[in-house]
């Protein structure tokens, strides 16, 4: 009867024959399927190794980071990398082949290159921000229109985290006082279930029915090492197409996330993003200020131009009006002068009118006392042939009878007695012939 | 004269009254005379009479 091995028999032959086989340690590629730190300060992992581009497992080994190697590789790997040591991790590590007969085949890790894992998130990383681009969305966020006035604040954030007191401490106590209002939405900010609860926490910014001009994700504060879920296509996606704008502060030292990529505006820290609303309000307000000074000195200016225009134009009417009146009486003067010209031509007219009228009658009058003149020399004339005086005087004498004139020598006797009267005395006479013929 | 207002034309027509009736009488020597006196003072009057019409006609010219 052949004496069977028992079973520890053959797992220690198995363990022994692996330990001459593979002395040496080993640097292998593979990915985290899985990954647990328990208590006792040890990680326990599980690596896999898929074929290529398929999820189906070709290779899968449990591997143990031994505490003592852990508490060294653990910080030193989530400095470089920025991410905690998870599964679906890309790992390159040094390897030791373990076998325990109570255990089975195990690998002990002795050190993790995390330049690799780096490089495998760079590259994950390079690819959701293809897909995004390719599903036209990557630019999005960017695009829209990012308020001049940013008041109105949606801050999703952990209630828990630093980073949201610090960002509410230097939003609303600003030294320029200007009022932000904002409402809280709650999300996990790290880890496997962040993506999602962002979505939510979006999700119930949107339900709200509260408008607001931005959302602010913020993290801030804790370790730095939980990162990841913010490059995660779903969250990304989503995000890149939220109809308003988002701040992100999600606080981090190396590459920025691919959140804070699609996000319309990233700063590093939660208060930088309050510095950045502020300054965002303040810019506005300082330029509103300077266009409010503008406007002042502009219509300063317009309005010492109207002056000096209407300064102007009132001088200007005033000489033109100078102008008009002077115009008016010269031109009154001229008609003065016409009319006087006229009336005294007038006058003139009359006046030789009258003057040869006067002429007229003055040489009528003459003419009518020539005449009555003429009349009056006529009998006067006439007068003196009956004035026997006159006649007298000139030498003719007057023989008178019984006081009459003698006129004929009819009836006339010799003796009679006759008066003669002369110039200068009276003839007492007697007849002493008569004749009827003169010699 | 005992006319109150003396008239040229009224004066004249007494003179050529005068003359006309002296014409067809035959007046004794004192009626003519009379008769020539009173004409002539007629004719005196309307002599002063022009002249005044004339100087007051002058004055009345040189007004102007």
């Amino acid at each position: 009867m052949m004496e069977a091995l028992t079973l520890l028999d053959l797992t220690q032959l198995v363990r022994n024959r692996l330990r001459r086989e593979f002395p040496d340690t080993y640097w292998i590629s593979a990915e985290i399927s899985e990954c647990k730190e328990h208590f006792s300060g040890h990680c326990y992992l599980e690596l896999v190794q898929k074929r290529d581009n398929s999820e189906a497992l070709c290779a899968k080994a449990r591997a143990t980071i031994w505490a003592n190697t852990w508490v060294n590789l653990k910080p030193a790997f989530e400095q470089q990398t920025g991410v905690r040591l998870q599964a679906g991790q890309k790992i390159m590590a040094e390897v030791a082949v373990d076998f325990h007969e109570l255990y089975g085949f195990s690998l002990v890790i002795r050190d993790i290159d995390p330049t690799y894992t780096i490089g495998d998130l760079s590259l994950r990383r390079q690819q959701v921000i293809r897909q995004l681009t390719e599903d036209g969305v990557f630019e999005l966020n960017k695009e829209l229109e990012w308020p001049v006035l940013p008041k109105r604040i949606a801050v999703i954030s952990s209630p828990s985290a630093a980073g949201y007191e610090d960002f509410m401490d230097q939003l609303h106590h600003n030294e320029l006082g200007i009022p932000f209002h904002t409402d809280f939405f709650a999300a996990t900010m790290q880890g496997d279930a962040a993506a999602a609860s962002i979505i939510d926490a979006l999700n119930a910014v949107q339900a709200s029915g509260e408008e607001f001009d931005v959302v602010v994700i913020i993290r801030g504060g804790g370790a730095t090492t939980d990162l990841r879920c913010f490059d995660e296509y779903e969250l990304c996606y989503y995000c890149a197409q939220y109809p308003l704008p988002l701040l992100t502060g999600i606080g981090h030292d190396r590459d920025s996330s691919v959140l804070d990529l699609v996000a319309h505006t990233s700063v590093k820290t939660p208060t930088a993003a309050a510095e950045h609303l502020i300054d965002c309000v303040s810019t506005e307000a300082y330029r509103l200020d300077a266009n409010l000074d503008k406007l002042q000195q502009r219509a300063t200016q317009l309005l010492d131009a109207y002056k000096r225009k209407l300064q102007t134009n009132t001088e200007r009417l005033r000489r033109n009006t100078s102008e008009g009146i002077h115009r008016a009486n010269v031109q009154v003067e001229r008609n003065q002068a016409e009319l006087y010209r006229r009336a005294n031509q007038l006058v003139l007219v009359r006046k030789q009118d009258a003057e040869s009228k006067a002429t007229r009658l003055s040489h009528r009058v003459q003419t009518l006392m020539e005449l009555q003149k003429h009349r009056l020399t006529l009998l006067e004339s006439r007068l003196e042939t009956f004035s026997p005086e006159i006649m007298i005087k000139r030498g003719f004498s007057l023989t008178l009878h019984q006081g009459k004139i003698l006129k004929s020598v009819q009836g006339l006797k010799p003796g009679t007695e006759l008066q003669t009267r002369l110039k200068d005395g009276t003839i007492y006479s007697t007849i002493i012939q008569t004749d009827t013929t003169h010699d | 004269m005992t006319e109150k207002k003396f008239s040229y034309n009224a004066a004249m027509a007494e003179v050529e009254q005068i003359l006309d009736a002296l014409s067809k009488n035959d007046p004794d020597v004192d009626e003519l005379t009379r008769q020539v006196k009173r004409a002539t003072e007629l004719l005196q009057a309307c002599k002063q009479k022009l002249y005044e019409t004339d100087v007051e006609i002058q004055a009345v010219f040189e007004e102007k």
